[in-house]
């Protein structure tokens, strides 16, 4: 499992990252999200121990991952979109990695042969398309079996076939056991990927959790077109209701289609149309992601569902 | 251990670094062929072929300095800290792989251009200048030099972890500032790293350092200088 806690980057002043904790299960794929810029890889990067956090802490089945004796058989990480030689050889690459890795050499013509790399085997690397890098990364990364693999925008150069071999492969490795985290910007991806969801937005955590819970706290909204909108509008507000206007309807946010209606029949305003509807995930991600959250110890609730920036106080203000 | 041999590997798998290694051995060869058949006077034929290492030496660091940097310009330096997250290993396997490789390499160097111009020298019914004392001597600190140049190559490669930028910083201070301070500072010209450069590849020159001073000289700023590139490896975010 990892575990990461108040974790801090900052550039001269500037957070990068900011307070962020989060944990990621063993058995699960953990879905990193957040909007380009908000962070990923610099966490990423400091999970791996490539860059140096200001503050917070990162343990790897209860450990830091120096304290492990082999750190590189504990976490393997996919980055930087496949960083290779582009005048190696493919099988090349990988053997010495897996010598690196303290793997068996053989192990190497194997993995190529699980990302289907293998007829490109004798290729020099720089010949290879982005995706079949991205693939040689994989392949790469699962070189050591470490117990926790953690993957930056691994789709990126996939075409479809691509990335559905790779969510198959992704879900097969923690089918495993291991502990997967995926960063991406792209929530459709993540929507068929992931388990749970960390989401991040300026450097800071905005939600984190199962992502059915993620998907279960959209916003109800009712849709309402009526014959006089403004006295309407007017009584809905006075109910403490959140009212916008939206082509010539009333959108009114937190009520049910029912107790509209009724608000409606008592105010003698005669309906032409009431539809009740969810800001869908896209939507809610963006909601989620377009401002900045508060500190990131918040953002997880005491029962370990998921809980977006709005709903949770953050310690400072809490106190 | 696991990591030198992972260095080497990743040397061996690479074109530049076979073509590097050519150049080093083969490049001085022209120049050797082109002095005996100007000359009849063999005497000082011997230290003119130790004096083309300054040739093999130069490649050596370009190697080396290459190996390192090009690693954080390609940023496959993150693959290599993920495997092994203690950097100074990493950096100090690399300067170790950088020095075997540039071993080999003025070995043969020193085989084959010392053996043209030895056969080359019998052949006109000349005697060899140098007693096999020193002809050892030469040849032992002229190896030494090179890989000795290799370890400081991976420390400025470390250092500045881009390519241009780092050789372009050995040459400044191999060649500019030291040329400066050899000829302005009258004392550095007899203690300086040149003086000891000399002491272990001229054997029948009167030097102010002895062979083995010299040596440790050299060995104490190649690693000084692999020092400041593992400290700034260290220190920095990849």
């Amino acid at each position: 499992m990892l575990t990461v806690e108040g974790l801090t980057k900052r550039y001269r002043g500037e957070s990068v990252v900011d307070g962020l904790s989060f944990e990621a299960r063993a058995g699960r794929v953990t879905g990193f999200l957040g909007p380009n810029g908000a962070g990923k890889t610099q966490t990423i990067k400091m999970i791996l121990g490539l860059i140096h956090p200001t503050a917070g802490r990162v343990t790897i089945g209860g450990s830091a991952l120096l304290d492990h004796p082999r750190p590189g058989r504990v976490a393997s990480g996919v980055l930087d979109g496949g960083a290779f030689h582009p005048g190696r050889r493919v099988l090349d690459e990988l053997q010495l990695q897996a010598y690196a890795a303290g793997a068996d050499p053989e192990r190497a013509e194997e993995l190529l042969d699980r990302v289907e790399l293998l007829p490109a085997a004798r290729s020099r690397i720089g010949t290879l398309s982005l995706g079949m890098r991205q693939r040689l990364a994989l392949a790469r990364a699962l070189l050591a079996d470490a117990p926790l693999l953690i993957a930056d925008e691994p789709a990126n150069g996939l075409d479809p076939a691509g990335m559905h071999w790779l969510r198959a492969l992704l879900r097969e490795l923690a089918g495993e056991g291991k502990t997967v985290l995926v960063s991406s910007h792209l929530l459709a991806e993540m929507e068929r990927l992931a388990d749970d969801v960390v989401v991040i937005a300026h450097g800071r955590l905005v939600a984190s959790g199962p992502l059915s819970e993620l998907a279960s706290v959209r916003e109800r909204r009712v849709r309402i077109r009526c014959a006089n909108p403004r006295v309407l509008g007017a009584r809905l507000r006075a109910r403490g209701l959140t009212v916008s206007e939206e082509d010539e309807e009333l959108v009114v946010a937190g009520a049910d289609a029912r107790a509209i209606g009724e608000l409606a029949l008592a105010a003698q305003i005669a309906v032409h149309r009431l539809v009740e509807d969810e800001d869908d995930l896209e939507e809610r991600y963006l909601a989620l992601t377009a401002g900045p959250g508060p500190r990131a110890s918040s953002a997880r609730a005491a029962d370990g569902g998921v809980v977006p920036a709005s709903a949770s106080p953050s310690p400072e203000s809490a106190a | 251990m696991t990591l030198l041999l992972v260095e080497l590997e990743k040397l061996r798998t690479i074109r530049s670094a076979w073509l590097l290694f050519a150049a080093g051995v083969l490049m001085p060869l022209p120049i050797v062929i082109a002095m005996l058949i100007g000359t009849s006077d063999y005497g000082p034929v011997a230290q003119n072929v130790i004096d083309l290492a300054v040739l093999p030496a130069a490649i050596a660091g370009v190697l080396a300095v290459t190996a390192c940097a090009r690693e954080f310009e390609h940023r496959t330096i993150t693959v290599a800290l993920m495997t092994e997250p203690r950097r100074e290993r990493v950096i100090v396997a690399k300067a170790g792989a950088a020095a075997i490789v540039s071993l080999a390499m003025a070995t043969l160097f020193c085989a084959l251009c010392l053996g043209v111009a030895a056969v080359w020298i019998s052949s006109a019914g000349g005697v060899w200048p140098w007693t096999g004392h020193q002809t050892l001597e030469g040849a032992g600190g002229t190896i030494a030099l090179t890989a000795l140049i290799a370890v400081a190559g991976t420390g400025f490669g470390a250092l500045v972890r881009h390519v241009g930028g780092a050789i372009t910083l050995m040459a400044v201070m191999y060649l500019v500032v030291e040329g400066v301070l050899v000829a302005r500072v009258p004392a550095y010209h007899d203690w300086g790293l040149t003086a000891a450069a000399n002491s272990v590849i001229e054997p029948t020159l009167p030097h102010t350092y002895a062979f083995s001073a010299g040596m440790a000289i050299l060995l104490g700023s190649s690693l000084a200088y692999l020092a400041l590139g593992i400290a700034a490896v260290r220190r920095a975010d990849v």
